[in-house]
């Protein structure tokens, strides 16, 4: 399965970390990266984003999103001020595509996208730091409490890390590492293991994202105190074909006897 | 008290013709082997499949060539619409057969990708009576034309009691 946004009725998935971040510095969302496999259903004048992480209001987010001409950018906006890197890449309608954004520090942000006929890698320098991010959201610029912009389309494998997942690698991406990190997954990197802090693969659906993947999580996972909101209701459609040896969240203990 | 373990028979070819095969910008219309009678031939418990893919000339860079395996569910038909041919394929629906790899192509000339060993066994759970492989890339251009620049390979896995 995978999660299937119809921009239409506005649909999307978000989650707030509450009044005091996770852990240090996470309210400037440096440094972060996330991972995912997206669909976009049709081409259309129509500005779309795929991930945000905002202070719920319109001064400060970091955001990863689809222009109107179906090009990604990877955005930072601080007081007011917005600065964007432009994948140089069209993305295509109805073909899984592998995204991942990187918001390394507040003068390196960089945007893999990774399309069945290239990969472009593009980056921001311009110094921008935002503050107090608390909400997060897939699908949707969830920002002064409202929802705007949203995703027409699916994402699967979705991972969240509270580092660079590349670190020293810089635009020019070794194709080879993208396409190991769309068709091996997150876990097929052990050094980013410990980074990460939110996996969904969306893979037995989206409703329940409090325990969708807690039976794949294990003991691995961080504790957190995540709350998922489904509003209205994100439909389950096909999973993008992945090998059988995509690398699944450890298990650091088994149950083998009761 | 008899022992079982696993047995690697010899290499067996998969008939594919790879030699000039066009590039399909959508990643559709392909190549497919010609089936492996697991029933009747191997007698595998699992099939360890590899093999090795040369562009053509002047690829195009950041392209894939994709390997999918196939499987017929009684003997006589196949998922995603193969025949069991070493023919030109266009599935019925890809997304019905098994992905074994993507592999990452750049715009170097008459370059061979070597991929696998891969398990038919975990791939599909179990191993189809008949199984086959499914070739299909976007490099721009048509795959090198010497078929000895491209092989499918399998290895049946059996066991023994000893």
């Amino acid at each position: 399965m995978s999660a299937n946004l119809v921009g239409a009725s506005g649909n999307y998935l978000a989650t707030t970390f509450g009044a005091a971040p996770l852990v240090p510095n996470y309210a400037v969302g440096y440094p972060m990266s996330f991972g995912m496999w997206i669909w976009l259903n049709a081409v259309g004048t129509v500005a779309r984003t795929l991930w945000s992480f905002s202070d719920n209001n319109t001064a400060h987010y970091l955001s990863v999103r689809m222009t109107s001409a179906e090009v990604l950018q990877i955005v930072a906006r601080a007081g007011g001020a917005e600065s964007v890197a432009t994948s140089t890449a069209t993305l295509p309608a109805r073909q899984w595509c592998y995204v991942i954004g990187r918001f390394i520090s507040a003068t390196n942000r960089i945007l893999h996208v990774r399309t069945p006929t290239g990969l472009t890698s593009n980056q921001d320098t311009v110094s921008t730091t935002p503050s107090n991010l608390v909400w997060m959201s897939l699908g949707v610029l969830a920002a002064s409490a409202t929802a705007t912009e949203p995703w027409d389309g699916k994402i699967a494998e979705y991972w969240l890390a509270i580092d660079d997942c590349f670190p020293g690698v810089t635009t020019t991406a070794v194709d080879a590492l993208i396409m190991k990190m769309a068709y091996g997954g997150p876990f097929a990197f052990p050094t980013l293991g410990g980074d990460l802090i939110d996996y969904r693969s969306f893979r037995k659906g989206p409703g329940s994202f409090g325990s969708e993947d807690r039976a794949e999580l294990g003991d691995w996972q961080k504790s957190m105190t995540w709350q998922c909101i489904n509003t209205p209701s994100v439909h389950p459609s096909d999973h993008p074909p992945l090998p059988y040896w995509y690398a699944k969240p450890p298990k650091a203990s088994r149950l083998i006897v009761t | 008290m008899p022992t079982a373990t696993p047995v690697y028979s010899s290499s067996v070819a998969l008939t594919i013709t790879l030699a000039s095969l066009a590039s399909d910008t959508n990643l559709v219309a392909g190549r497919e082997s010609a089936a492996v009678d697991n029933k009747d031939t191997d007698d595998a418990v699992d099939a360890l499949v590899g093999g090795k893919v040369t562009t053509g000339t002047s690829p195009t860079a950041l392209r894939q060539i994709e390997i999918w395996a196939y499987g017929s569910y009684d003997d006589t038909e196949f998922g995603g619409g193969a025949t069991g041919a070493d023919a030109n394929l266009t599935p019925s629906a890809k997304t019905s057969m098994k992905l074994l790899e993507v592999i990452p192509t750049t715009s170097t000339s008459n370059q061979t990708y070597k991929w696998g060993p891969y398990s038919i066994q975990q791939a599909f759970g179990c191993v189809p009576v008949q199984w086959g492989v499914f070739v299909v890339h976007n490099t721009g251009v048509a795959l090198n034309a010497t078929g000895s620049n491209h092989e499918i390979v399998r290895f049946p896995v059996k066991y023994e009691s000893s």
